[in-house]
Parts: structure tokens; C-alpha cells; sequence
């Protein structure tokens, strides 16, 4: 600004160019600073919302998808896969099922597992039981439990296998039904083995097996437990965040809400 | 020339021409960059999250003395206690649950100002397991990349194996001498039949492996460590020699024997995952109690230290 002369000597576009910066420098800044304010009313009005009616809202659902999608592929899809579909192999649930392990599905569910996680060391998560490891000496830390015998884990595998609506011999079912009993398996699987979605432990008879269905992988899971976890986000992603992935979770598994 | 210059200068500089310096002009947009910065500014300081204000974040349902009450955890007491959502629940169960939680909160804090956590043998137990959590969801939160579980599996193979599995029959000859049993045991390995060498040299089951099959594990609290060690040798329908214990001597009739059989590592994989991760934590726990001990001021009396 201290050369005049290198103005006058611009052409007539520059001259013309500095005059506009002004104003438009602050049109961006307005149109910045209204985006950020309509960002912040809509991540309030998230947070303020009910979990449960988010995906029903025509205004919260689709900010609630697109932000819950994006922190999905950054926090969640390393281990559930793109679509959530989760992977038998390894153990890691398929989302966009209707088969819940813990809870009944509700975003509020999720958005807990998401901020405290499974079996994550946080002392909110869900940490109530995990399946023993009953080839072992001691089967499960928390309580004693038998060891069960090749023969027992056997039958109690037929026994699975039954309630699967596999072919099943009678006389390895009806041995597996005490051996059910002995183990202690009803402790949390029911005695019907219903499964408890309040600890994790699955339905036996829907024909969802988290692990495989094979006879092997339920003796593999019957003789060395398994613990399944979920890594606690909490302090980790923000309070919008968290609620807006639990409810692009809970969307994998309703049709009809675009994802 | 120079008097229509400057007129037209001074007309230029009227109508802030870009071309002249202009000290209101320079102010002015000073003045407009700082308030846009502090506006900014100010809007990430206070809506930061964790930042406490006079208001309630959003993500809060309180503030208690500056300690927030999280919405999400008043739904899930509101499913624990009533079964309910939050747009479900009445006024009076929102009420109740959230009155219950600040009533927890005022008793943390009053706890705190008398001086719980170290006064109060529960307390401080529950101090200790929450620091512990705290590193374990630490270590939890950032998975392990295969190839780390890779290493580790291939640096502990031995430990990956599936339980090894046998079936034997232990016999004891009571106050039988070795020389007999000797002998029995040469019976049996000329196909004897069990009950006949039995019947002819008086033996008798232990009655501690006679089960069927039992893993390895199993059969060696049974046997204990000097049997078991004689088993895990012996093949498929091998006789082992008589081994003298205080009931007399014990012979070992081996009717299958499984060695454990090492698993692959995917077949290991969450088995590789937890050790991997209890390994983890160990070092991390080591760690940071020795930077907790490197920090603190520790004074030890002359007679102790």
C-alpha cells in the first residue's frame, strides 16, 4: 500500500479484483459461519432428540445417516466390514441382521456398546459373562465351573446341533441335554437355550451361529470359550458422533431406510 | 502536471481508492479481522466438547457442579429402570431417574471433599480396577494389525495347540511286588485279554481314569505328574512298565492317545488376540507404574528404605 504507482500501473481487473475481496471475504466468512451455526443446530437437535425417533424424523435421519456412515467407515468398519455384515471367521457380528446379541436393537442400546464397549476394561461396558473355555482346567474365571470330558463336549455339540435343526443322533442329544445341564450352560443360554440379550448370550435355536455352525467350530467354541470385545469410544469420538453411528447401526437392519 | 494529480488523488482517496493508503480503511478491516476471530474463536472455546459453560451441552441432561450427567446414560437407566425411551418416559420417571443419578453424583463429590479415596479401603479398590480399566480400554481401542498377531503367533507356537486327548485304563496291583507286575505288564503286551490279566495277577482298577476319553489336562490331575509324563508317551494299545506308588505298583494300559495338535494361526486367531492383548496390558501396566513412580515424591523412613 505504500506504492501507489503499483496500483495505478494494474490493470483495470486487479483494481477492480482488490475492491471485491472485501466483501466477499465476508461472504464466505457469513456463509462459514451459518453453515457451522446449522451444523451445530442439527448435531444439538440430535443430541437433544430421542434415540429411538432419529431414524422416523425426516429432518435428523438423513444428518444422522451421513454422519453415522462416515464415523461407521472410520471407526467401525475395520472389524464389521463395509456394509457391517461382520465376518463368521473371526467372530465379529453381522449388523445388518435382525439377530441382536445384546439388547433389542433400540439406538440408545448401541449408542451404549459404542461409548463403552464389550468386555472393553471400561466399567460400564458390557462385561457380565463370557462363553468358558470348558476343555481347560478352569473353565471360567468368574465362577467355578466343570471341565467337560471329549465325550461330553461331544454330546452337548449334538445337543447344538439339534436345536439347529441339524441331523442330530438321539442318543449324543439326550446325553448332551444333562451335560447342558451339568456345564451350567442354562446359567445364561436359558434352559431352552433362548440365549440372554442382557449378557451377550446368543439364541442356540435361530439358526445364527456368530462363530459357524459347523460341528468343529461349535467344538472349538465349546472347548476354548470365546470373549468377543468392543473397544469403548467414549472420550474417543464426540457425543454426536456416537449417537449418530448408533443410529446408522440400527438403520442396517431396517429396510427401506436408505443408507 | 501536479496540481490535477493530486486533485485527482484526493478524489481517489475519498471514494477509497486502493491505490492510496487509507487509515479508516485500514482500521475498519483490522477491526472486522479481529471480531471475526474472536467470533470464531469464541465459538470453539464454548461449544468445545467438554468445555463448561453456563449452559448445558447437549449431549448433557446436567450439570453437577460442573460435572456432567450424560444423556445417553439417563436413557439406558430409563430402560434399566421402567423399560422405557425417552420420549416414552413420564415427566415423574425422568424425574426419579435423573434425581437418583444426581443424588449418586453429590455423594461422589462429597466423597471426594472428605477424602474417600484415601480413607476408604472400597474405594480405593475401585480407584485402582477403574486405572487399570482405563489402560485396558486404552489398549482395546486401536486393534491389532495382523501381522503384530502374526509375530506373536509365531513367537508362541507351542501354546497354540488343541487339547491332546487319551483313554487308558490304570491298573494297581495292591501290595503286589515289581517283579509280578512286571510280569503282568508283559502278559498284557503279548494281547492278553484285560479281564483275564486281571483276574490272573490281581489287579484292579485305580478308578481315576475310567471315564472314556479325557484331555490331556484332565488326565494329568488324575494320574499326576510322574503317570501322566509315562502316558503322554506311550501309543495306542502300549503297556507302560509298572510304576511303584504307595498302593502298589500301577501299570498303564493306553488305549488311544491324541497328542495336542498344533492349531493353525487362523484357527487360533482370538486365542492370538487375547494373550496379545494381555501381554499388552502387562507391559503397559509395568509401564505406568513406573512413570507413576518416577513422578511421585516418595520418601521412605531411614529404618525401612
Amino acid at each position: 500500500m505504500k506504492n501507489p504507482a503499483m496500483f495505478r500501473q494494474s490493470p483495470f481487473w486487479t483494481e477492480w479484483g482488490w475492491r471485491a475481496l472485501l466483501p466477499l471475504s465476508l461472504l464466505i466468512l457469513i456463509a462459514v459461519g451459518a453453515r457451522a451455526w446449522a451444523e451445530h443446530g442439527a448435531e444439538a437437535a440430535l443430541l437433544r432428540a430421542d434415540p429411538e425417533t432419529i431414524l422416523s424424523s425426516p429432518t435428523l435421519a438423513p444428518f444422522a445417516l451421513r454422519l453415522g456412515r462416515n464415523t461407521f467407515m472410520q471407526a467401525c468398519a475395520s472389524c464389521h466390514g463395509e456394509r457391517g455384515r461382520g465376518l463368521i471367521a473371526r467372530g465379529v457380528p453381522d449388523l445388518a441382521d435382525r439377530d441382536r446379541l445384546y439388547g433389542e436393537g433400540h439406538v440408545a442400546e448401541i449408542e451404549t456398546i459404542v461409548l463403552y464397549g464389550i468386555r472393553s476394561g471400561h466399567s460400564k461396558g458390557q462385561h457380565l459373562a463370557s462363553m468358558p473355555a470348558y476343555a481347560t482346567s478352569r473353565p471360567y474365571e468368574a465362577e467355578p465351573l466343570p471341565s467337560l470330558s471329549p465325550g461330553e463336549i461331544g454330546d452337548v455339540v449334538q445337543l447344538l446341533r439339534s436345536y439347529e435343526g441339524q441331523a442330530a443322533p438321539t442318543d449324543a442329544v439326550a446325553r448332551g441335554v444333562k451335560v447342558y445341564a451339568k456345564a451350567g450352560c442354562w446359567d445364561c443360554h436359558g434352559a431352552e437355550g433362548g440365549g440372554d440379550a442382557a449378557v451377550g448370550a446368543p439364541d442356540l435355536r435361530d439358526r445364527v451361529a456368530l462363530n459357524g455352525g459347523s460341528t468343529a467350530a461349535l467344538t472349538r467354541s465349546v472347548s476354548l470359550g470365546r470373549a468377543g470385545v468392543s473397544p469403548a469410544f467414549a472420550g474417543r469420538l464426540s457425543p454426536v458422533r456416537v449417537r449418530a453411528v448408533a443410529a446408522y447401526v440400527a438403520s442396517l437392519s431396517l429396510p427401506g431406510v436408505p443408507k | 502536471m501536479t496540481k490535477p494529480i493530486r486533485k485527482a488523488e484526493a478524489a481517489s482517496a475519498r471514494q477509497w481508492t486502493l491505490a492510496r493508503p487509507n487509515d479508516r480503511r485500514s482500521l475498519t478491516l483490522a477491526a472486522l479481522g479481529a471480531v471475526a476471530g474472536l467470533l470464531i474463536a469464541g465459538f470453539g472455546l464454548f461449544t468445545a466438547q467438554g468445555t463448561r459453560t453456563s449452559t448445558i451441552p447437549p449431549e448433557d441432561v446436567a450439570l453437577i457442579n460442573g460435572v456432567p450427567i450424560l444423556r445417553a446414560d439417563l436413557i439406558t437407566q430409563l430402560r434399566l429402570t421402567d423399560d422405557v425411551s425417552l420420549s416414552q418416559a413420564t415427566a415423574t420417571q425422568r424425574k426419579a431417574v435423573l434425581d437418583a443419578m444426581i443424588q449418586e453424583e453429590l455423594a461422589v463429590q462429597r466423597g471426594v471433599e472428605l477424602n474417600m479415596p484415601t480413607d476408604d479401603v472400597d474405594t480405593r479398590a475401585a480407584l485402582v480396577a477403574a486405572m487399570r480399566g482405563s489402560l485396558a480400554t486404552d489398549i482395546l481401542a486401536s486393534a491389532p494389525s495382523d501381522d503384530e498377531l502374526k509375530r506373536w503367533f509365531n513367537a508362541h507356537r507351542d501354546h497354540y495347540a488343541e487339547q491332546g486327548i487319551m483313554e487308558l485304563h490304570a491298573l494297581v496291583m495292591p501290595g503286589g511286588s515289581r517283579e509280578r507286575a512286571v510280569a503282568a505288564a508283559q502278559a498284557l503286551r503279548k494281547h492278553q485279554p484285560l479281564k483275564q490279566a486281571m483276574q490272573d495277577f490281581g489287579l484292579r482298577s485305580t478308578g481315576k481314569v475310567d471315564d472314556g476319553e479325557e484331555f490331556y489336562f484332565a488326565a494329568a490331575i488324575h494320574l499326576g505328574p510322574r503317570q501322566f509324563a509315562m502316558a503322554k508317551r506311550l501309543r495306542n494299545g502300549a503297556v507302560s512298565d509298572p510304576v511303584m506308588t504307595a498302593d502298589g505298583p500301577v501299570i498303564l494300559v493306553m488305549l488311544h492317545n491324541q497328542p495336542p495338535v498344533p492349531q493353525s494361526f487362523e484357527q487360533a486367531r482370538d486365542r492370538v488376540r487375547v494373550d496379545y492383548t494381555r501381554d499388552r496390558l502387562a507391559r503397559l501396566e509395568a509401564a505406568n507404574a513406573k512413570f507413576l513412580r518416577d513422578r511421585a515424591d516418595i520418601k521412605l523412613a531411614p529404618d525401612i528404605g
